[in-house]
This record gives structure tokens, C-alpha cells and sequence, in this order.
């Protein structure tokens, strides 16, 4: 009598993990071949003439069903493999970590045919924005993934600045003078490509230039135009500096990179 | 000009304002639609408005459920919508509102799915990108691109192409350039 109840649980529990099976490989793309269906349906098969109740037919049903699927997910996988989109998964993992996001953005660019659509902002959209925002990490999570360290916050002096190599023993003043001269004397009244004129030999001269070239223009000496489609940013000087109330309002943001600067001097 | 040509040419203006203005939450009009808003020889009609949107480097591309083309459902279920006839450039890619590593996240992802005969766990995807891109961008930017239509997801979170991948990206260029077969 105590050997009645095992085969009845092992029964189940065989058909509960050839369900499981299934579901598993159909769920993570496994290689449906590593299943031996012929095999688990010699081992079923017995059981479907012991069910003597609805719960056990049902068992044997959805095993049935799932190694049915399996045969489907090999006739799936036979296609696929013949077909001219296959790739070796290990293969494209190695490539993918191997490139940077800047050529894998390009790659995925020259395969892209954008459809057109007309867009407005609409509640989705907004609630889009929302979810970005509320997504973000605090500050701190930020700044520790970019490997900076809190310090307590201080002044520099003049010496401290010439001592680390930043304002060459200018003072700012100094520099806006030196530069807004620089640009009236090189780019007249039509302007000069920004990176033309913030170039120079080394990569700290040149971020100095573009820290000094903001401030000429948040200040009234100069103005920037940035067209992104043409890549383009012009540098036009004022011949005398405009009050804040005559400047605009409008940001632009500039990024300086080794890697962005050697694209753009190419 | 013949009555027929008349009526064709409205039905080429009627076929573009549907086309090229959403009607519905997502872009594009099945080919029932058009078939009961254009007629039955509404084939003609949308060929004939392609030939049109070619100077303007657009063109009407067709999307079965299945992937690019109407031959597995016929073309009354297949989605017409109008697209790039060539690919952008970087810097129009950027003016359509692109940050270049949202593109990268979204070519690796592309790229890791194909790879796994079109669907992957969320949870596998997720761990390939954070090799690669800050953490915390890693799940907006796939919420992002289920809600864009480039990804579809079920409920066991196994990532799928989604309708927009179908429709913009062609995945046999994708994937060979990806392996370098194509320069």
C-alpha cells in the first residue's frame, strides 16, 4: 500500500518538469535540439493510460503540448539557422562589448530608415519626460559612478590657479581682454568656425580657450551660433559689448574631448 | 484629362495625408484601411505615391506581423508606412533628438536579440548593456525603447523586435555591418 502513492507522485513530478522544460527553452532561446523529445515521449507515454482523473489528464496534456512545442521550436530553429539573419549569439556578444556606443550608434544608423511621423506633445509624451526625471539617481549615486569623491569646498588663488598650470599667468580679466582682441582682429564682422578659433597645440590650451570663449559670450563680447545639421559653430564678435539686457537667452552646449576634438581637427 | 487620371491623382494626395499624418497612436495604416479609404486598386495608388516620394528620398515601405514584406499575411493585414529611403547621417540622427549612446544602447540591444532568433530575457539584455553603459540608464533606456515600439515585451519579460524595428531598420545590413562583412 506505502508503494501506491510514489509512482503517482513521480508521475507528476515528470510531466510538471517536461512542462518546465518547455517553458524554459521556449523562454530563454535555448537550443531546442539539446532536448530529446523521442525520448521524454517513451517516458510519458505510460502515463497516459494510468490518468484516471481530470488533474492527471491535464498533466499529461500540457507535457504533450510542450514537447509538441519543442518540435516547433526546432523547426523554428532550423529556419532561422538557414536564413540570412543568422549569427552566432557568442560570437555577436564579443563583437558588441569589442565597440564602443559611439560605432555601434554608427552601425546602427546606416541601418535605419526612420519612418516619418508627425509629433506633438501629447499626455504620453509628458508622462515620458516624467518617468525620465523620476528615473535619474540622486547626486551622489551619479557623481560615485563617475569615480569623483566628495571634498570640502574651498577658494584658489591666484597662485593656486598658476601653480596647477590653468590661467598661464593671466588673470581672467586679462584673458577676456586678450581673446575678445584675438577674435575682432581674426574673424570682422562675418565670424569664424569656433573650433577654428579655439584651436591650439595642446588639448589644456585649447579647453582654456573655450572656457575663456563662453564667457566672452555670456558677457556680451561675442555671440555663437550652433547649426547642427551642417556641424557648424560660428564665433561672432561684437565691436562693443552688449548690455545684459540686449543678450539672448539661449544655451548652447559644447563638448571638449580628446577623442571629440581629434574628430573635429581630422 | 480623363476622369480616371483626376480621381487617381486625388486618391495619390488622399494616400499621402494619410500616410504621412498619425491617425492613430502609432504611424503607419493597415492595408484594410486603405483598401476601404483608396478602393480596391489602392496597390496602384500607393505605387504611384511612391514613385513621387522618391525625389524626396522617402519611399512606402510595407511591414507583415511576421517582418518587412506582406507575402505571410497578404497585404490587406500588412502595415504601410512611409519612410528614409536612405539611411540618415549621424548628425540627422542627432537633429531627430538621438543621443548617440541611446543609440549605442539601442543597436547592442537590437544586435544581442537578433543574435538569439529575435527575443531575449529582459534580465540578460539588461546585464549585456550594463557592461557597457551607466546602470541607471540601462533600464529607462529599454522602458523607453518598449514605449517607442522599437522592443516589444510579454509577461514573462522576454524582450521581442517590435513593430518599429521592423519597419525602420534593416537587419540583414545591422548585423553584417556588426560582424564587418560590410564597410
Amino acid at each position: 500500500m506505502s508503494d501506491l502513492p510514489r509512482p503517482k507522485k513521480r508521475e507528476g513530478e515528470v510531466l510538471e518538469r517536461v512542462v518546465d522544460l518547455a517553458r524554459i527553452v521556449r523562454q530563454r532561446s535555448l537550443d531546442p535540439f539539446d532536448v530529446n523529445v523521442i525520448d521524454l515521449f517513451d517516458r510519458i507515454r505510460p502515463f497516459l493510460r494510468k490518468a484516471k482523473d481530470l488533474k492527471a489528464l491535464r498533466m499529461d496534456l500540457l507535457a504533450v503540448l510542450g514537447l509538441s512545442d519543442i518540435v516547433a521550436m526546432q523547426e523554428e530553429w532550423i529556419e532561422h539557422r538557414s536564413s540570412l539573419l543568422y549569427i552566432d549569439p557568442v560570437l555577436t556578444l564579443v563583437r558588441i562589448d569589442s565597440l564602443d556606443p559611439v560605432a555601434l550608434a554608427e552601425i546602427l544608423v546606416h541601418s535605419m530608415h526612420p519612418v516619418t511621423e508627425k509629433e506633438q506633445l501629447t499626455g504620453p509624451r509628458l508622462r515620458e519626460a516624467t518617468e525620465y526625471w523620476l528615473s535619474l539617481p540622486d547626486r551622489d549615486q551619479r557623481i560615485s559612478e563617475l569615480g569623483a569623491d566628495y571634498a570640502e569646498t574651498g577658494a584658489l588663488t591666484r597662485e593656486d590657479l598658476d601653480r596647477m598650470g590653468l590661467m598661464k599667468g593671466r588673470t581672467f580679466e586679462e584673458w577676456i581682454s586678450l581673446l575678445w582682441g584675438e577674435l575682432l582682429e581674426r574673424a570682422g564682422e562675418d565670424g569664424m568656425s569656433y573650433w577654428d578659433f579655439i584651436r591650439a597645440e595642446a588639448y589644456e590650451d585649447t579647453v582654456l580657450r573655450a572656457y575663456v570663449v563662453s564667457h566672452l559670450c555670456s558677457l556680451g563680447y561675442a555671440t555663437i551660433r550652433a547649426s547642427p545639421l551642417e556641424e557648424e559653430v560660428l564665433l561672432k564678435p561684437f565691436p562693443e559689448k552688449l548690455s545684459m539686457k540686449d543678450l539672448g537667452t539661449e544655451s548652447v552646449s559644447i563638448a571638449l574631448t580628446r577623442e571629440g576634438l581629434e574628430r573635429v581637427y581630422e | 484629362m480623363s476622369d480616371d487620371t483626376v480621381s487617381l491623382r486625388r486618391k495619390v494626395k488622399r494616400a499621402a495625408h494619410l500616410l504621412l499624418f498619425k491617425h492613430h497612436m502609432d504611424p503607419g495604416v493597415k492595408g484594410w484601411e486603405l483598401r476601404r479609404l483608396l478602393g480596391p486598386r489602392y496597390r496602384e495608388v500607393i505605387q504611384l505615391l511612391d514613385a513621387e516620394l522618391k525625389d524626396l528620398d522617402l519611399t512606402v515601405k510595407i511591414v507583415s506581423e511576421g517582418g518587412e514584406g506582406e507575402e505571410a499575411e497578404g497585404p490587406s493585414r500588412s502595415r504601410f508606412y512611409v519612410t528614409m529611403r536612405e539611411a540618415p547621417t549621424m548628425s540627422e540622427a542627432k537633429a531627430m533628438g538621438w543621443r548617440v549612446d541611446d543609440l549605442g544602447a539601442l543597436s547592442a540591444t537590437l544586435t544581442y536579440i537578433l543574435s538569439r532568433r529575435g527575443k531575449a530575457p529582459r534580465s540578460e539584455v539588461e546585464e549585456m548593456l550594463r557592461r557597457k553603459f551607466p546602470e541607471w540608464k540601462v533600464d529607462y533606456n529599454l522602458g523607453r525603447f518598449v514605449r517607442r515600439g522599437y522592443l516589444a515585451e510579454d509577461k514573462d519579460k522576454i524582450l521581442y523586435l517590435g513593430w518599429r524595428t521592423k519597419a525602420e531598420i534593416d537587419q540583414k545590413k545591422l548585423l553584417d555591418l556588426l560582424l564587418g562583412k560590410e564597410a
